[in-house]
């Protein structure tokens, strides 16, 4: 089966054809295009008439202010440089290009489309970044509360054995529903993950607390309320980030999880009620079946047009 | 900041699907799921991610070889319920990503939906994806509140008659003050789909030199390039054979196959096209009612205090009606329709009727430029107003009384 059914882009597909048609094929139309995203995030594509060339791009994310501290400011500064612009009011960042001079339309559009996975994942990769160059001792334990009642923290860590190895960076998500029934699944889908984790050679060590006993690392920072659905910790172990592709990829799985479980959540709720209706089909042709039927003999008739009774 | 609603138009062929408050649906995909077929009529034992193998959109018909392909909606009612709410669930996730605890919906029915239709959807926007609120608004309606965008229209009314031509089959809709009169709906059996086989079967007959395998596509885009409704047509024979060179146009393509580059001229079809609408002779041989016929007998079935809102404002949606001139040309007809009706009764008073002089029928037939997703965006606009948080169907109305919440509808105060 392919992956692809089974993760989210990502990137926003909507930005990323709204902007393509502008930077790559070209097109020159006024537009006010917004949308939303997952985590809180909106989005605002502005091309005012008269300047058609000029794409502006306003951005409302998920607890910014800490993303700025925890590497989002640099991510604005090498990734976005030269485009960052006044955002309007309601948004956090604006980013704006002009179609005309861009010089690698290609690159930029992906750029922008991924700009939800470029600021939030941001402290993911100033940490591993860190881990890589072997300076994972001075990072600061980070918390992002990225959504109401659940945060993302980001701690450096030792092997117990050797003290002062500081070899892994571990990400611990607080996962939180609203709904009781959402919760539920939560906590078994994400038991079943860690089983799942285990079983696999490569994959990053992956543990399930439940909401009441939160991991040690982060006490420091405080926890979530007890009563949440749980806390998935990861450990990122130098191998998993050591490639500029490896540290890409585990950025945009880890800046999804999520939004990944949301929607495997989702999934499962809808398979079951097909289930149910399927279930609920047969009782209904059980109950149908069970009409009762009278135990006198009946007269009945052959297609040859002869009767007998049926005792 | 409220979060923007999100607007999903569910269509018989195609899905709109959008954030509210913007111009166009961000998405428009066929209505269609591809899934695994079910072992021996059982269901699979599901580990792992049997939930997730199956496709929706363009996506499913590329897979078709592998999965089984369906369309859960039937002449716009939904028939498959599981597909349909597998549907929903990657609309929301894969397409406009969005966490439907934060957004509201507005989803859309056909008129003469089912209230228990309506309860199911219901269940299932409020038990799988736990939305805060939910509408559910009749197409015709919101097609309606979308010709208001038009220049023409100078006062906000919800009463018309509404005239959706889509790909399969037209509809011919009253509507009252928001009300659907269900009775006068009328059904036209001709739409875009056999105004492109008429187009194909011109181009065919005149030994144009098209490739038989793109043929039926070439016909579409000359159908929606170049056709428009003509005035009178025996006159417009007259004045395509008096100065071809100004009237003909030339449509030139690529075998697909050997790239032998081809043109074909472009003559009278493109008048003829959507002439069926108005002479359905010339394409079929058993309907053969025109359509300002249908829109006359359908307004005339309606009760007498509402004909005239209904002249008045007939409203046109779907992309059959994106024809140049094609308003214009319904209004001429269904004008001379009403008024010979009305002269022919005064005369029939005799000196009565030179006694009261009854007041001429205004018959005007709005044009707008969102026409082809008329519905869609009537939903986006009206979902972007206060009102609409006001009516919709919220998360505590569901839990304190049920599904049964869907049969009531706030605009109206009506129970269904």
């Amino acid at each position: 089966m392919a992956s692809q059914m089974l993760k989210l882009e990502p990137q926003s597909a909507i930005l990323e054809e709204a902007l393509g048609a502008r930077l790559i094929d070209g097109k020159r139309e006024p537009c006010e295009v917004s949308c939303a995203d997952f985590d809180d995030a909106l989005f605002k594509l502005v091309v005012l008439p008269g300047q058609e060339s000029v794409l502006t791009l306003h951005a409302k994310l998920p607890c910014y202010d800490t993303l700025l501290e925890h590497g989002g400011a640099r991510c604005l500064e090498t990734t976005f440089a030269g485009l960052v612009t006044q955002p309007e009011n309601g948004y956090d960042v604006a980013l704006s290009v002009n179609a005309d001079e861009c010089a690698a339309p290609t690159e930029t559009l992906r750029k922008l489309a991924r700009i939800k996975r470029h600021l939030v994942g941001a402290p993911f990769e100033a940490a591993f970044e860190a881990l890589v160059n072997g300076t994972a001792r001075d990072l600061p334990v980070a918390r992002l509360p990225w959504r109401r009642g659940e945060s993302a923290y980001i701690v450096a860590g030792n092997d117990p054995a050797s003290r002062d190895s500081w070899d892994r960076v571990t990400v611990i998500f607080a996962v939180d529903f609203r709904e009781e029934t959402d919760k539920a699944y939560a906590r078994v889908f994400l038991q079943q993950f860690q089983e799942r984790a285990r079983a696999l050679g490569g994959a990053p060590p992956c543990v399930f607390s439940e909401g009441s006993r939160p991991p040690r690392e982060i006490q420091s920072v405080g926890a979530e309320s007890p009563t949440i659905a749980g806390y998935v910790s990861f450990v990122i172990f130098r191998s998993h980030v050591a490639t500029p592709q490896k540290l890409e990829k585990t950025c945009d799985l880890l800046v999804g999880f999520r939004n990944y479980v949301h929607f495997h959540i989702k999934a499962a709720k809808t398979n079951m009620h097909m289930r149910m209706r399927r279930k609920v089909a047969s009782w209904i042709q059980v109950v149908n079946r069970a009409v009762l039927t009278s135990d006198k003999p009946r007269e009945m008739k052959t297609a040859g047009g002869k009767t007998f009774t049926r005792k | 900041m409220q979060k923007p609603s999100v607007v999903i138009d569910n269509g018989t062929g195609y899905t709109k699907m959008g954030y509210a408050g913007n111009c166009e649906p961000q998405y428009i995909v066929p209505t269609v799921v591809a899934s695994r077929a079910l072992k021996g009529g059982q269901e699979a034992t599901v580990d792992g991610v049997d939930d997730l193998d199956f496709y929706i959109g363009n996506e499913a018909l590329a897979h078709a070889t592998t999965h089984q392909v369906n369309y859960p909606i039937r002449h716009g009612l939904i028939e498959n319920w599981d597909n349909m709410e597998r549907l929903w669930q990657r609309c929301l996730f894969k397409y406009l990503r969005c966490e439907p605890e934060e957004h509201h919906v507005l989803l859309t029915e056909p008129p003469l939906n089912t209230p228990e239709n309506r309860e199911l959807t219901a269940e299932i926007m409020f038990e799988t994806f736990n939305v805060p609120g939910l509408y559910i608004a009749v197409q015709a309606v919101l097609a309606l509140a979308a010709s208001w965008t038009s220049k023409n229209v100078k006062e906000r009314t919800l009463t018309g008659t509404v005239i959706d031509s889509g790909d399969g089959v037209t509809h011919v809709i009253p509507v009252a003050e928001g009300y659907v009169i269900g009775s006068c709906i009328k059904h036209i059996p001709l739409a875009g789909r056999d105004i492109t086989a008429f187009v194909h079967r011109l181009l065919r007959e005149r030994g144009e030199p098209v490739p038989a395998e793109d043929a039926l596509e070439v016909a579409k885009r000359i159908k929606e390039m170049h056709s428009y409704v003509c005035p009178d047509l025996a006159k417009e024979f007259a004045k395509y054979d008096s100065d071809p060179a100004k009237y003909f146009r030339t449509y030139e393509g690529q075998h697909k196959r050997t790239k032998q580059p081809w043109v074909a001229d472009v003559g009278y079809e493109r008048f003829l096209g959507p002439e069926i609408f108005f002479n359905p002779e010339i394409f079929s041989s058993d309907f053969l009612t025109p359509l300002p016929d249908v829109v006359d007998e359908s307004i005339v079935k309606c009760p007498i205090d509402t004909r005239r809102g209904l002249y008045k404002n007939i409203v046109l949606s779907g992309g059959s009606t994106m024809f140049k001139d094609f308003g214009r040309r319904l209004q001429r007809d269904v004008k001379k329709r009403v008024d010979a009706r009305l002269d022919a009764n005064v005369k029939r008073l005799g000196s009565l009727g030179k006694q009261a002089q009854p007041q001429k029928i205004d018959v005007s037939v709005i044009s707008h430029q969102m026409q082809r997703f008329a519905v869609w965006f009537g939903g986006s606009m009206l979902s972007s107003t206060g009102e609409f948080f006001r009516v919709c169907h919220t998360r505590a109305q569901y839990e304190e009384e049920g599904p049964r919440v869907a049969r009531h509808n706030a605009v109206f105060s009506a129970q269904m």
